[in-house]
C-alpha cells in the first residue's frame, strides 16, 4: 500500500494518476458513468469541479450556480464554508471532496486496477489527517462527546467505522448511543 | 451424528458443489430451501490450514487465542463485525474475584465457596454446578493473569454488585471492558495474532466420523447483509473454538425462547449479538440448553438508547448509597442489591414506574468514582431537584409515603440493619439527608442470554444425540449455556469468559492433529 506524504487537511496537492474511480458498481448504477476512462494517466485536474462529466442526466448544481469546472475544494469552500449552513457536508460522498482537493484514487489505493483494488489501511488516512490522538485532540469539544476518544478503546476509532468514501458516512456510535454527530 | 449421508467421505463433493451449485444445495432446496438445516460436507481441499480456529473476539475468544498460541498452536482469530471486542469491549469492566488481596486489605472475608453459593442462589440452582464452580475457583488465578500477563489496570476500590454477598468486583481503570480487551489485543499482536474482522462463520464442518475439522467463512462480510462476503474454507487441524457470544440483539431468536421479549424491547447489546453461530452449532449437532433464561438489566433508563450511561450511576451509586422508589406508592419495592432477575422483575411489576435516587452526598460519591454525572444531567438521563418535594412533584410520587420511606431507611442506616429490604449496608453507609436530590427513571433492557451450547468443564461442546463431547469443538463465554442457570450475577461474565476462554485455548492446543 502506497502511503501519501503528510500534508494539510484540505487543498493538499498530491500527484494523482486517476480520479473518481472507486466503487465502480455503485457509480455506474447511480450515474451511468464509466470510470474506466479515468483509470489511466490522465491529469487529475481534468474533472475538478466538472460535475456534468459524470452526472450526465441532470446537473447536480443549482441553475444559478457559478461555473464550477476546474474548481478545487478550497475554491468551493470560499462560499461553502464547513462552518456555515452552506456547508457541503453530507451533500456528496467523501471521495468527491477528496477528488476536489486533488486527492484521487491512486492517492489512497495506489495504482491497483479496479479489479484488485482493496480498502486502504487506516494508516493511509492518518498520513494526511494525523494520528488518532491528534484527531481526538482536535475534536475534544464536540458535543455530546468526543467522537475520536471512545471509552471502548482505539478499535472504536478506526476511520472507516464512520467515514465512508464511496457511500454515505454512517454514525457508528449511533448503533448503541443517542449521539447525533454531524459527520463528514 | 448424522453427517454420514451428506459427508464428503461418502459423496465426494466438489468445491463447486460446496459453494452452493451442487447436490447439497439441491437436497436442501427440496427440504426447506437453500440454507436450511443440513450439515456441511467436507471440502475436497482447504483454502487455508491452521491448528486452531477461534470464532469471536470478546473476552473468551481473545483469551482462547492467547492460550492456544502460547501453547504452540497456530491460530486463526475471526470476527464478523468491523471491530473486535463484541459486547466485552463495551461492557462495564467489572470482574468478580472471590478471596482477592483487595478484599483482604478491606477486611472482607470471601471464598470461592461463597461466590459459588451466590451464583447458585441467583441461578435458582439451575446452574450446572461444575461449570459455576470452575469460574469461582479460578477467579483469583484469572485476575492475577489479567494483571501479570495482560497488564490490566484496576481501580483501588472494589464494587458491590447485586446478588453478591460481599463487595468482590474489580473495576477496570477506564470503567469499561475495553480496559481488558485492548490489553488482550495488544498482547495478541505481540504474539503475532490479529483478529480478522468482517469474517463471518458460515458453517462448522463436522465430518462423518463425528469430528469437527474446520469452518467455512465469508471474508469481507458486511454485517447488514447476511449473504455478503467471499467464501473461504479453513482447516482446523486441532479444534474450532466458538466464542461467539449471546443472542440478546436477535429479536427473532430471542422471541422463540421467550415470546415476551419482542423487538420493541431495547437491549444493552452490540448489534452483532445475534444467533447465527449458535444456530450453526445446533445445526451440526451441538445441544442447546436453557435458552429461555434471558436476563434483563435492571439499571437501564428509558431516557437513552441501549446500555447508555445510567447503569454506572444506578448500580454504582443508588444501589448501595441510595434507594429505588415505586413512584405510585412512594415506597421501596426491592432490595436494590438483589440479583438482576429479582430487580428487573420487580421493576416490571411496578409497571415500570420506578426511579433510582440519591442525595447530594451520593452525587458527590458518584463524581468521586468517575461516574459521568455531568453528561448524564446534560442528556436528561439524570435529573436534579433542589428538594425532595420537587422530585416527588416531578415524578408524581406521593410525598408523605416517600418521606416516611426515606426516614425508615435512615433509621436503618443508624441501626446497621435494613429493616425494609434486608439490603447489605456498606461500611461507610451514609443517610439520605441533603438536597439536591437526583433521580434516574428505570426501564429494564435485554442484557444477557444464560442459555447456549451445553459444555463440560473442559469447555467441550456436547452432542445432542449422545451427550458426549463433540471431538474438535469447544465453546466458551456467553455462547455456552449452563454456567449461570436462571440469572447471571453482575461481574461474573467477565470472569467466566476469561476462565473458560483460557481453558478452551489450552485444551484445543493440546488436541491431536486429525490430519
Amino acid at each position: 500500500m502506497r502511503i501519501i506524504g503528510k500534508a494539510s487537511l484540505v487543498g493538499v496537492a498530491v500527484s494523482v494518476t486517476a480520479m473518481f474511480v472507486a466503487s465502480e458498481a455503485l457509480h455506474s448504477q447511480e450515474t451511468g458513468f464509466d470510470h474506466s476512462s479515468l483509470m489511466g494517466d490522465g491529469p487529475a485536474s481534468s474533472v475538478l469541479g466538472d460535475c456534468v462529466t459524470c452526472h450526465t442526466d441532470a446537473s447536480v448544481l443549482p441553475d444559478a450556480h457559478v461555473p464550477a469546472t476546474g474548481m478545487s475544494l478550497t475554491e468551493c469552500r470560499a462560499c461553502h464554508s464547513p462552518e456555515t449552513t452552506l456547508s457541503l457536508r453530507g451533500t456528496m460522498p467523501l471521495d468527491h471532496s477528496h477528488a476536489l482537493a486533488g486527492v484521487g484514487c491512486a492517492s489512497c489505493h495506489g495504482n491497483d486496477d479496479a479489479a484488485t483494488m482493496s480498502e486502504p489501511a487506516t494508516q493511509v488516512c492518518q498520513a494526511c489527517h494525523g494520528s488518532l490522538d491528534e484527531l481526538a485532540a482536535a475534536t475534544a469539544d464536540v458535543m455530546p462527546t468526543n467522537p475520536h476518544s471512545s471509552p471502548h478503546g482505539a478499535p472504536y476509532t478506526e476511520c472507516s467505522l464512520c467515514h465512508m468514501q464511496h457511500e454515505p458516512s454512517q454514525n457508528f456510535c449511533a448503533s448503541c448511543h443517542d449521539f447525533e454527530f454531524d459527520l463528514p | 451424528m448424522g453427517t454420514s449421508d451428506n459427508s464428503g467421505k461418502t459423496t465426494h463433493m466438489t468445491r463447486r458443489a460446496l459453494l452452493g451449485t451442487g447436490a447439497i444445495a439441491g437436497v436442501a432446496a427440496t427440504l426447506g430451501g437453500p440454507g436450511a438445516a443440513a450439515p456441511r460436507a467436507m471440502p475436497d481441499s482447504w483454502d487455508e490450514e491452521v491448528d486452531v480456529v477461534v470464532i469471536g473476539s470478546g473476552f473468551a475468544g481473545l483469551a482462547a487465542a492467547h492460550e492456544a498460541q502460547k501453547a504452540g498452536a497456530s491460530v486463526a482469530l475471526l470476527e464478523k463485525m468491523q471491530v473486535p471486542g463484541g459486547n466485552s469491549i463495551i461492557n462495564g469492566g467489572v470482574m468478580a474475584v472471590a478471596g482477592s488481596d483487595q478484599q483482604a486489605e478491606m477486611g472482607i472475608e470471601d471464598s470461592a465457596d461463597v461466590m459459588l453459593a451466590d451464583m447458585l442462589k441467583a441461578g435458582l440452582d439451575l446452574n450446572h454446578v461444575a461449570l459455576a464452580r470452575t469460574v469461582a475457583e479460578h477467579s483469583v488465578d484469572v485476575y492475577r493473569w489479567t494483571v501479570d500477563e495482560l497488564e490490566v489496570e484496576y481501580k483501588d476500590r472494589l464494587t458491590h454488585m447485586g446478588g453478591h454477598a460481599v463487595p468482590r468486583a474489580y473495576s477496570t481503570s477506564n470503567g469499561s471492558g475495553s480496559g481488558i480487551i485492548v490489553q488482550q489485543l495488544a498482547k495478541l499482536k505481540e504474539l503475532g495474532i490479529e483478529p480478522r474482522t468482517r469474517t463471518l462463520l458460515k458453517h462448522i464442518i463436522r465430518d462423518g466420523d463425528g469430528r469437527v475439522k474446520g469452518v467455512e467463512v465469508r471474508e469481507k462480510h458486511a454485517f447488514r447483509d447476511p449473504e455478503s462476503g467471499d467464501p473461504r474454507t479453513i482447516k482446523a487441524r486441532k479444534a474450532v473454538i466458538l466464542a461467539t457470544g449471546g443472542f440478546g440483539n436477535d429479536p427473532a431468536f430471542r422471541m422463540m425462547q421467550d415470546p415476551r421479549l419482542t423487538d420493541e424491547l431495547d437491549t444493552t447489546n452490540q448489534p452483532g449479538a445475534t444467533s447465527e453461530a449458535l444456530r450453526e452449532a445446533i445445526n451440526i449437532g451441538g445441544i442447546l440448553i436453557q435458552p429461555s433464561w434471558i436476563q434483563l438489566g435492571p439499571w437501564t433508563s428509558p431516557d437513552e438508547k441501549g446500555m447508555g450511561m445510567a447503569p454506572s450511576f444506578v448500580q454504582g451509586t443508588t444501589a448501595s448509597y441510595g434507594v429505588w422508589i415505586n413512584t405510585e406508592t412512594g415506597e421501596r419495592f426491592v432490595n436494590e442489591l438483589a440479583d438482576r432477575k429479582i430487580r428487573a422483575d420487580a421493576i416490571i411489576a411496578t409497571g415500570n414506574k420506578a426511579i433510582a435516587i440519591a442525595d447530594a452526598t451520593g452525587f458527590k460519591y458518584a463524581k468521586g468514582r468517575g461516574t459521568k454525572v455531568d453528561r448524564m444531567l446534560e442528556a436528561g438521563v439524570l435529573t436534579e431537584y433542589a428538594t425532595l418535594e420537587d422530585m416527588a412533584a416531578a415524578h408524581d410520587v406521593p410525598l408523605e409515603p416517600l418521606k416516611a420511606t426515606i426516614k425508615r431507611f435512615n433509621t436503618s442506616v443508624d441501626a446497621g440493619e435494613d429493616s425494609d429490604m434486608g439490603r447489605y449496608l456498606q461500611a461507610d453507609q451514609f443517610k439520605l439527608v441533603d438536597g439536591p436530590y437526583y433521580a434516574v427513571r428505570l426501564l429494564p433492557k435485554v442484557h444477557h442470554t444464560m442459555g447456549g451450547i451445553g459444555i463440560n468443564a473442559e469447555t467441550q461442546a456436547l452432542d445432542v444425540v449422545t451427550g458426549d463431547p463433540i471431538s474438535g469443538l469447544y465453546v466458551a463465554g456467553e455462547a455456552a449455556g449452563g454456567v449461570h442457570g436462571a440469572s447471571r450475577l453482575g461481574s461474573c461474565a467477565t470472569t467466566e469468559c476469561l476462565v473458560f476462554g483460557r481453558i478452551a485455548g489450552q485444551n484445543a492446543a493440546a488436541e491431536e492433529n486429525w490430519g
